[in-house]
């Protein structure tokens, strides 16, 4: 079922909400780094798990969801 | 154009969510058995429980115009004591006769242990053995994708499972391709922050099509709202879909899903 809009369409509709949720992740990663024992917390798995996952948004590959949630995933016996 | 809910706990809603669903068009709605916040103390309280969403809640839905149905079953999170859980099981069968009853679930997997999938199994048996349709938690989070594997593995290599009555729901990218090649259905659940966004859950019917898609709100006691299925709904507008498909997805194709209960009463107007 494809898409009945075009790319540059799709641009036009998404950008903003784009353009929020980076900024929005952005601003996080800052507050944290901002924070007491900030050192601490950039230790933590999961925030080197978004910042992985931060290299698949900006990489030219697709299906970045999947790819994303997959990271996320708890890794199974015989994963990578 | 009229709306079906497949997957909402109103026993953990108002009465202002029956009147926000109607205003919006929802004829009817499903309600699966699930974990309250806490666990149970007793089996009895699992009977009441089941009492409660299979006699009370019509009443409180009938005063908005809508179907009420539930689903029955010991949630997953719950299924960790086996022997608790066997007591549940025993009198699932009263309640799975009853008209408004359309079959088990939502079974399923919470932290994937050994525990809870026996107790997953054996909900499966009683849904064959009655001839139940099947309605499946998968796990939240990173625990997802491993505990959507264990249950697919079990269910394709069972042998006697028929996948177009068995629904996965709460399916993200990483899950629902898989399910979908093996012929099950797939629903989408939409929160506010976890599972799909309305955009994401466009993305997945564009790309693996209509067919045996299905979307949900799953309003519950946590950040949730049943009026995110309807914004799915004109998300897909938005995109410039049709309304007949529009209408496949909100509405003909929970019917046909859940038709093949026998007791759902909405019909697909694509027949």
């Amino acid at each position: 079922m494809k898409s009945p809009k075009s790319a540059p369409e799709l641009v036009d509709q998404f950008y903003l909400h784009m353009r929020s949720a980076l900024i929005e992740t952005a601003a996080a990663f800052d507050r944290i780094q901002g924070a007491d024992d900030a050192a601490t917390a950039w230790e933590d798995p999961r925030l080197e798990e978004l910042r992985e996952a931060s290299k698949i948004i900006s990489g030219d590959d697709p299906e970045r969801a999947r790819r994303i949630l997959e990271l996320l995933s708890v890794k199974e016996e015989g994963d990578a | 154009m009229k709306i079906i809910e497949p997957h909402v706990h109103m026993i953990a809603r108002t009465v202002q969510d029956y009147e926000r669903m109607a205003r919006m068009h929802t004829v009817a709605i499903c309600e699966p058995a699930f974990w309250a916040g806490y666990d149970r103390t007793s089996p009895q309280a699992f009977h009441d429980y089941f009492t409660h969403i299979s006699e009370f809640e019509p009443t409180r839905a009938a005063q908005y115009l809508i179907d009420h149905y539930c689903w029955i079953c010991i949630n997953p999170k719950e299924a960790e004591d086996v022997e608790f859980s066997r007591e549940v099981i025993s009198f699932m069968p009263e309640f799975l006769t009853k008209p408004n009853v359309l079959g088990i679930g939502e079974i399923g997997l919470n932290k994937n242990t050994r525990n809870e999938m026996i107790i997953f199994e054996e909900q499966v048996e009683l849904a064959l053995k009655m001839d139940q349709l099947i309605w499946i938690h998968t796990p939240h989070l990173q625990d997802k994708l491993k505990g959507t594997k264990m249950m697919l593995d079990y269910l394709v290599g069972h042998g006697g499972v028929d996948p177009a009555r068995v629904c996965f729901d709460h399916t993200e990218e990483h899950t629902l391709p898989m399910l979908h090649e093996k012929g099950f259905w797939c629903a989408m659940t939409v929160y506010p922050v976890t599972k799909n966004s309305p955009e994401r859950v466009i993305d997945l019917v564009e790309k693996f099509s209509l067919d045996r898609m299905i979307v949900d709100a799953s309003g519950d006691w946590g950040p949730s709202d049943p009026a995110t299925l309807h914004d799915t709904l004109f998300q897909m507008r938005l995109r410039g879909h049709s309304d007949k498909s529009v209408e496949q997805l909100f509405y003909n194709n929970p019917c046909r899903f859940l038709g093949q209960s026998g007791k759902f009463k909405p019909q697909p107007t694509d027949v």
